[in-house]
């Protein structure tokens, strides 16, 4: 003797759930897609960069405002780092997209070092070194942060260091980072935690 | 730095969200389909009642009670009213005896139940009532349960009991409760599922108490009576427009102590009824009773995990801020952007219908309570919703504390 109105509770229950699940993975997916697109839009406009410098002189490259294109990929850092809190960082999509956003940033990072030879503004560049289950990163994280908050003139690459690809590869060995947190400022690199004080003394100590 | 517990938090959430939205529904579809029958049937004869009043230390409040029971708008022939003095050591006894019109019972301090039993002794009604002596009935009360009885099966009548009205929170806090578990029992009613005859006015057939048994010692005598009554095929009504009001705590330690002897209560006399927990009880069996007892315990399981968790976001935290300083750690609180967290969206989905359902079901309650709907109860009700979980996972705590020092003294 089935109850009709026990049944019937938990049939929608189970029903609202079921949709619940399914809406919530088109939604995921919706935006995982929407992020590729973004990737793929911040790569042209990479590139324009890279060839308006091969075309143009000197002086007209260093004219140029590159802050919008930052903000861009800043953002597109963001919302990869909330895809990763949403798909957990073993999934293949995050990964994928991961290593091409890592590459994004070292092929940034290596933009603006060809500017900074050439131009009369420096803009001071940071890589820095994490991985996702060390204990001091986060912390190093947020103070290079606060550091950027009172000078925003720098860069900040954020590197996972587990990533694989050949590119990064050769960046870890060039500057020799073998732990993390590890910190790289204008070219020193620096296989430690460090403070904020240390951090501050060692930025401003280098400005020239 | 200390991992975090997500893991679990996850799976539980799902649980508590999905069994929460089925007591939800369940109970809207109980609504929905007996919202024609919420009225009382009106009596076509007036069987004779024994109100049996216990009374222990209770000088305070037996006055205005015996006032109340009085002014009954029911004939006097047909009432009888018996106050059993269970060897109070303040003036009891003397009010009550000097209030005329009432037979008052004196005996040595043994116990409510034994007291009940003591009074049904003497009393001559077919129809007993059970009346503690800190309540208050109203007037039309008597005449809006009885004709329950009329129905063959029906062994019991529940009153509409009320919190009296109080100006404190804690009381505010408990008239809230009340009106919202008032709701749940006159739904659950409808489906032999209604299984605890509070002390505030609750009336038996003297016939049926005598055949399957009389009040028993008991933690809570008033829920084992009416587990009795409904094992024994028995049907137990609500009648929610006979209101009575009873005292509630004001203190919290007294509070505690009502509530931990309520979950002790609940525990050992479900374990002792667990045959009720069959097919052959319907919808008491197979939903009403296990879902009683599941939100008890996903409650306890989920506070448990965001104590645990809070206290590890803690810990975390100041190892952060011994890292990085207070500055950089404050300055980082400040820039946080607010991301629009796609998080598990599926389950923010989940939240919303469920608080959907939960804000239907409550308006319907409060209409049918006669309770006005306004932003002003809106929002007492919106606060109570969001911090009794807090409220009984401590009393849970505390129930757990007392059963662990082996304490048995009520």
């Amino acid at each position: 003797m089935v109850n009709f109105r026990l049944v019937a509770t938990v049939a929608i229950t189970s029903l609202i759930f079921l949709l619940g699940i399914f809406f919530g993975q088109y939604i995921s997916y919706y935006h995982l897609s929407e992020l590729k697109q973004t990737q793929e839009k911040l790569l042209y406009e990479m590139t324009g960069y890279e060839l308006a410098y091969s075309i143009l002189s000197e002086k007209n490259v260093c004219n140029l405002s590159f802050r919008d294109f930052i903000k861009e990929r800043v953002e597109l850092g963001q919302k990869l780092a909330s895809l990763e809190e949403r798909f957990g960082p073993e999934s293949e999509e995050v990964k994928s997209l991961q290593e091409r956003y890592h590459l994004y940033q070292l092929r940034e990072y290596l933009f603006f070092k060809k500017l900074n030879k050439k131009c009369p503004t420096q803009v001071p560049l940071i890589l820095y070194f994490y991985t996702n289950d060390c204990d001091k990163c986060d912390a190093q994280g947020r103070i290079l942060d606060a550091l950027y908050a009172r000078n925003k003139s720098m860069n900040i690459y954020a590197i996972d260091y587990e990533v694989d690809n050949l590119a990064l590869r050769s960046v870890k060995n060039l500057y020799e980072i073998n732990t993390t947190p590890s910190v790289v400022i204008n070219e020193k690199t620096y296989n430690r935690f460090l403070s904020f004080e240390e951090l501050n003394n060692i930025y401003y100590g280098e400005a020239s | 730095m200390l991992p975090g517990l997500d893991f679990i938090g996850e799976p539980i959430i799902y649980v508590i969200t999905f069994v929460t939205l089925l007591s939800a529904i369940y109970i809207l579809f109980l609504f929905l389909e007996h919202r024609k029958n919420f009225s009382a049937p009106q009596p076509k004869v007036l069987p004779k009642i024994s109100i049996i009043i216990p009374i222990y230390n209770g000088v305070k409040y037996i006055k205005s009670c015996l006032k109340s029971v009085k002014n009954l708008d029911y004939p006097k022939e047909n009432l009888e009213i018996i106050v059993v003095d269970d060897g109070s050591t303040d003036n009891s006894y003397k009010e009550a005896k000097k209030f005329g019109g009432v037979k008052v019972l004196k005996k040595e301090h043994s116990g409510k139940a034994a007291s009940v039993n003591h009074g049904l002794d003497l009393a001559k009604g077919e129809i007993i009532g059970v009346l503690d002596c800190d309540s208050t009935v109203e007037r039309d009360a008597l005449k809006k349960m009885v004709g329950y009885f009329e129905e063959k099966n029906v062994a019991a009548v529940v009153s509409g009991r009320k919190a009296k009205n109080s100006k404190g929170l804690l009381e505010k806090f408990q008239e809230i409760e009340y009106m919202l578990t008032l709701f749940f029992w006159k739904n659950y009613s409808f489906v032999k599922g209604l299984f605890i005859t509070p002390g505030v006015l609750s009336l038996y057939k003297k016939k049926v108490v005598e055949k399957v048994g009389k009040f028993q010692d008991n933690v809570t005598e008033d829920l084992e009576i009416a587990l009795r009554i409904l094992g024994k095929n028995y049907d137990v009504r609500c009648a929610l427009e006979a209101s009575t009001h009873t005292q509630v705590p004001h203190k919290f330690k007294d509070l505690t102590r009502q509530r931990v002897r309520w979950n002790y209560g609940l525990l050992s006399n479900l374990k002792d009824y667990s045959f009720l927990f069959s097919r052959k009880y319907k919808e008491l069996g197979l939903f009403i009773l296990p879902s009683t007892l599941l939100i008890n315990l996903l409650l306890v399981v989920f506070f448990t995990y965001i104590i645990v968790t809070f206290v590890f976001h803690l810990i975390n935290n100041m190892y952060l801020i011994y890292l990085t300083g207070w500055e950089t750690y404050l300055l980082n609180l400040l820039n946080y952007q607010f991301k629009l967290n796609l998080w598990k969206s599926e389950f923010f989905i989940f939240m919303m219908i469920t608080i959907i359902f939960a804000f239907t079901l409550m308006i319907y309650a409060l209409s049918n309570l006669k309770v006005k709907i306004n932003l002003k109860t809106l929002f007492k009700y919106f606060v109570y919703l969001v911090s009794a979980g807090y409220l009984y996972f401590y009393f849970w705590i505390m129930t757990l504390y007392k059963f662990l020092r082996k304490d048995i003294k009520w």
